[in-house]
């Protein structure tokens, strides 16, 4: 007996879902890939879009909602039995979940239902989470509350950045993408509903969550640090200079918060508990630094 | 042992009943080798495509002897349980109508009601009899490769249902065979 390969549909938009496609790529077959269609006048790089043309996917874009439902309008159906969601950034109707008999699978980046929403990577960290981890899931339509397929978990590192644990929750996603969709495909996994804590909520961030707040407590100060390195990053000015911090870790010391020490070629701030040592940064129109490098060619007072 | 081994329809021989083996010998150990060899040959001409089970008939041995594919979802894991002399001791659960091919049938597939879980008596290659319940796909594979061993065909259970029949298109999507035209009269099948 013959049956045909297990094929997927795939819905993704963002640089997380272009490499997690890359990766699906290799060890399944995908029926089609939706994808948010580029906007116009976008100077960056669309990432899913140009890779699934790449690899010769068949590629359908919807703006919205309704573009979507109109994608899987009666007699225009998908074979797959199967979806999969990964930073897709339009929310999924029951109608469409429906389609699918066994559902759409989301990797979601955290344990759940820690850090449900939309940025659980960056939430984790700022809240100095000593772990997370990647949850599969099959979704509902309300947010991230659906049952569990795997649920796996990863050491945040005291140094880890948002860029460095996502590149790590992707390959584990990955890992227990390769591994469990086959095996629930089959019938081998029975979904399991999240364990009975309760929850906690991650949001988009904004532009405005960078700008340093020096009366917060350093240890905070240095988990924005990290937690905003991709985006939307930690700006403050020193001097007279706008910088962008990319390194700071906390150091002793107290005094009036937001006000410069500069001692031993060490360059700290006073903030509402301890110093934020400067380890790196970026100044406007500038290259990366060590803050050694900064003192010696800009004037701080 | 490669995949033109398999035998097609209108080859008659898939429509004969095969006989029991009594002793595992050394040929039969062999015509198992080659079961397993052919449907890793087939398998690997195909894109689009999984080869997870053979019955001996298949490859023009008239023995009741079944391989199936211990993982149907990756290509890269040849290896196979044998069952020699299966017999489905107990029809389970509901019947339901999904998509099966065949080795032996080119292009096209069927939507043919199967029982969704059965129990199988058989022997293992050392001879010893063991039993399993299947469910699933699993259960459509056993109903499908016993049928080969009493020489029926997957297409001889969907005969005369016009819109159980398709097709695979180059790029692994399912079309609707148009049933007068291509299956009704056509002498490949029957």
């Amino acid at each position: 007996m013959k049956k045909m390969s297990e094929t997927i549909v795939f819905f993704g938009s963002g640089p997380v879902a272009a490499k997690s496609l890359a990766l699906l790529a290799r060890d399944f077959e995908i029926e089609a890939v939706i994808t948010k269609p580029q906007p116009p006048h976008h100077k960056e790089d669309f990432p899913v879009l140009a890779l699934a043309q790449e690899l010769g996917l068949k590629t359908l874009t919807t703006a919205d909602q309704a573009e979507l439902s109109k994608l899987f309008a009666p007699g225009r159906p998908a074979q797959s039995n199967l979806g999969v969601v990964i930073d897709y950034g339009i929310l999924i109707p029951q109608s469409i979940i429906d389609h699918f008999p066994l559902g759409i699978v989301n990797s979601h980046f955290s344990l759940l239902p820690r850090w449900r929403g939309a940025d659980p990577i960056s939430f984790a960290i700022l809240n100095g989470d000593k772990e997370t981890g990647v949850s599969l899931m099959l979704i509902v339509e309300a947010m991230d509350e659906g049952p569990l397929l795997a649920q796996r978990s990863l050491t945040i590192s005291p140094e880890a950045t948002t860029p460095s644990l996502t590149d790590d929750l992707i390959a584990l996603s990955h890992a227990m993408l390769a591994e469990q969709l086959p095996a629930y495909a089959q019938g081998q996994l029975k979904p399991y509903p999240q364990p009975d804590e309760e929850p906690t909520y991650s949001r988009k961030l904004t532009k405005q969550d960078g700008r340093l707040d020096f009366t917060k407590p350093a240890v905070q100060l240095a988990r924005e640090v990290r937690a905003y390195a991709g985006w939307p990053r930690s700006r403050t000015t020193l001097g007279t200079t706008d910088v962008i911090i990319t390194g700071a870790h906390v150091g002793e010391g107290g005094g009036e918060p937001g006000s410069l020490r500069i001692e031993n070629k060490q360059l700290a701030i006073y903030t509402g508990q301890a110093v934020l040592v400067i380890d790196s940064l970026i100044p406007a129109g500038k290259k990366e630094m060590p803050a050694a490098a900064f003192m010696a060619g800009y004037r701080l007072s | 042992m490669s995949k033109e081994d398999i035998i097609t329809l209108p080859n008659p021989h898939l429509r004969q009943k095969s006989q029991r083996v009594g002793v595992i010998t050394d040929e039969i150990k062999q015509i198992i080798a080659n079961m397993e060899a052919a449907t890793i040959s087939w398998d690997q001409s195909r894109d689009h495509e999984v080869g997870v089970a053979l019955a001996a008939t298949q490859i023009d041995k008239l023995y009741k002897i079944v391989v199936i594919r211990n993982n149907f979802d990756n290509k890269d894991d040849h290896s196979f349980t044998v069952f020699i002399n299966p017999q489905i001791v107990k029809h389970e659960g509901q019947v339901e109508a999904d998509y099966e091919g065949c080795l032996s049938v080119p292009n096209v597939y069927g939507k043919v009601p199967r029982h969704t879980k059965v129990k199988v008596k058989a022997l293992g290659e050392d001879g010893k009899e063991f039993r399993v319940t299947a469910e699933g796909f699993l259960a459509r594979i056993f109903q499908h490769e016993i049928d080969h061993t009493n020489g029926v065909v997957f297409i001889d259970n969907i005969k005369g249902q016009p819109e159980a029949f398709f097709r695979l298109d180059d790029k692994g999507k399912l079309e609707p065979l148009d049933y007068e035209k291509d299956v009704r009269n056509n002498s490949l099948l029957w």
